[in-house]
């Protein structure tokens, strides 16, 4: 499906909606207003890049959409209902690594499927499936200890998406990488979204990797933290490494890169497909 | 390469650690008895070290030490243990709970900075002199910063690996038993292995005051016949039991917690 079929598709069927969504934080000096009348809507099967930054609360909103962290105002919708805290149906991965030290790969990786205790034949299915897409068959009963770091946070892929989530939350995954291991981690998760036909939504500060990610991109701006536009990225659907070094990336990522930090104006999106 | 013996955070290969602790331990024990050999102090206040290590020997080999040691060793375990039982969970709850740290907190705060030894004569007025009394030091000694450094190590635990949890579907139970205790395992036994060594501490505090057996008493019992070389050797003795004691435990814990990182 191509991109515009996929939103019309989806039109409507928002599955996370983010409705007027606000953060103050209060202090005896001033309050202080982190997050400003978020309207962001995210559809089935989409990936949704969310993209500032530092300092624009941008994980901040995506603790709120997990249900780790309070709403000042607003409401946060998941499928119509609103979102009254974590579960499971949100999994999510951490820029930290949060790997149970104590768990093998394996144990890891089932954790969830235990917490609802599964039937033993389905864990083991699963655990194999996801060890294989993550391509960490050999490390099955290694330690987290054992591991690298791209390994860890493959891992903690799996172990979310082990779990079956509707929606993956994924906090700048790959934010504590080496370049080559990040490159090779987004090509995974972009290649596990086409398989699994999850919806993902990715917090990033990378204007490189969410355009190589994304199906559509929001930009926050800082102080306070609001949506300063949103892009639709059109770009083949299977995606490359290759893709970055063509000329179409090159300017797409000149041009929201300028729009992120506030040196160009929203209005030059437009240039991006005209 | 010895140059690095002096370097901040460097270093040197194991042989040469070992021969220099090895050696500072040859050059205390040859000053000791220089200084004994040589009638530095009074014989009466600072005895040979063969005397003492044939002291220690002695009693070993005709018996005389292990009622005593026994006896202080089932002091510390007891105490230790119903100090465990008590402070661990309070420990947990208190660095889990902000409930429990309200109501917990301050009080065990302030308590911990009262000195135990000053709490032997209330401690022997409510439980008479028995092994309640060496019990209760033990206790009283080891709770209060027991139950402190617990809840510091429960709140070590990262809120990262308890929302990892929250987001695989767990309740509150299942991140406190599945996630937050075998978290901070490791640096809770750690905490038990330090106790252990203020167990001893407190246990020959108890036994020099208030006691008819133990070592601490035999220490006392032999200060009073001016058995120098016993003193020594009872305070020696005590030190060697720490150490089997903290060396069983660490090793317990490089067994059991395998998995930590940066181990």
């Amino acid at each position: 499906m191509e991109y515009g079929e996929r939103i019309e598709a989806g039109f409507g069927n928002a599955v996370i909606k983010l409705d007027h969504v606000s953060k103050t934080y209060h202090s005896k000096k001033k309050d202080f207003t982190a997050l400003k009348e978020i309207n962001i809507e995210v559809l089935n099967n989409e990936f949704v890049c969310i993209v500032g930054p530092s300092g624009c609360g941008k994980s901040t909103l995506l603790r709120m959409i997990a249900g780790l962290e309070e709403i000042s105002c607003g409401e946060i919708l998941m499928k119509s209902e609103a979102i009254k805290g974590p579960g499971a149906e949100r999994g999510m991965v951490f820029q930290n690594y949060t790997l149970f030290p104590w768990l093998t790969v394996a144990q890891n990786i089932a954790f969830g499927l235990t917490l609802s205790k599964q039937p033993k034949d389905v864990i083991e299915d699963k655990v194999d499936k996801y060890l294989k897409i993550i391509d960490l068959e050999k490390f099955r009963n290694s330690y987290p200890k054992e591991l690298s770091g791209g390994m860890k946070q493959r891992v903690a892929i799996a172990r979310a998406l082990a779990n079956s989530p509707e929606v993956l939350l994924m906090d700048e995954p790959f934010g504590a990488l080496d370049p080559y291991t990040k490159a090779s981690m987004q090509l995974l998760v972009r290649q596990i979204w086409e398989d699994e036909k999850t919806t993902i939504i990715f917090i990033t500060h990378d204007i490189d990797e969410a355009i190589f990610l994304a199906d559509r991109m929001y930009i926050l701006s800082a102080n306070p933290g609001e949506v300063r536009a949103e892009v639709p990225i059109y770009l083949s659907r299977r995606r490359t490494l290759d893709l970055k070094d063509t000329q179409d990336f090159i300017r797409m990522r000149q041009i929201l890169s300028g729009v992120m930090q506030g040196n160009r104006d929203v209005g030059a999106i437009a240039e991006i497909y005209a | 390469m010895l140059g690095n013996l002096f370097g901040i955070r460097k270093n040197v290969d194991r042989k040469t650690s070992i021969t220099i602790s090895t050696l500072a331990f040859v050059i205390l024990f040859g000053v000791w008895s220089l200084a004994s050999v040589l009638h530095l102090a009074d014989e009466s206040m600072l005895p040979t070290p063969w005397a003492v290590f044939g002291f220690i020997i002695k009693s070993f080999a005709d018996g005389s030490i292990y009622a005593d040691m026994w006896v202080s060793i089932y002091r510390i375990v007891m105490g230790f243990i119903i100090s465990v039982i008590i402070g661990v969970p309070l420990g947990i709850a208190i660095g889990t709970f902000k409930i429990a740290e309200c109501i917990f907190r301050p009080i065990c705060e302030f308590v911990r900075y009262m000195p135990v030894p000053a709490f032997l004569p209330l401690v022997m007025m409510w439980v008479g002199i028995g092994e309640e009394a060496k019990i209760g030091v033990i206790l009283l000694g080891t709770l209060f910063q027991m139950i402190l450094m617990v809840m510091d190590d429960a709140l070590l635990v990262s809120n990262d690996l308890l929302n990892s949890g929250y987001t695989l579907g767990a309740n509150k139970f299942q991140v406190l038993c599945k996630i937050l205790i075998p978290a901070m395992m490791p640096k809770l036994m750690d905490t038990l292995r330090i106790l252990m060594g203020w167990a001893w501490t407190y246990v020959t505090v108890a036994e020099l005051v208030a006691a008819n057996s133990g070592l601490g008493y035999s220490i006392m019992k032999a200060q009073r016949f001016l058995q120098t070389d016993a003193v020594y050797a009872g305070i020696l003795i005590i030190g060697f039991l720490g150490l089997i004691f903290d060396r069983l435990f660490a090793l317990c814990n490089k067994k059991l917690f395998h998995w930590v990182e940066g181990a």
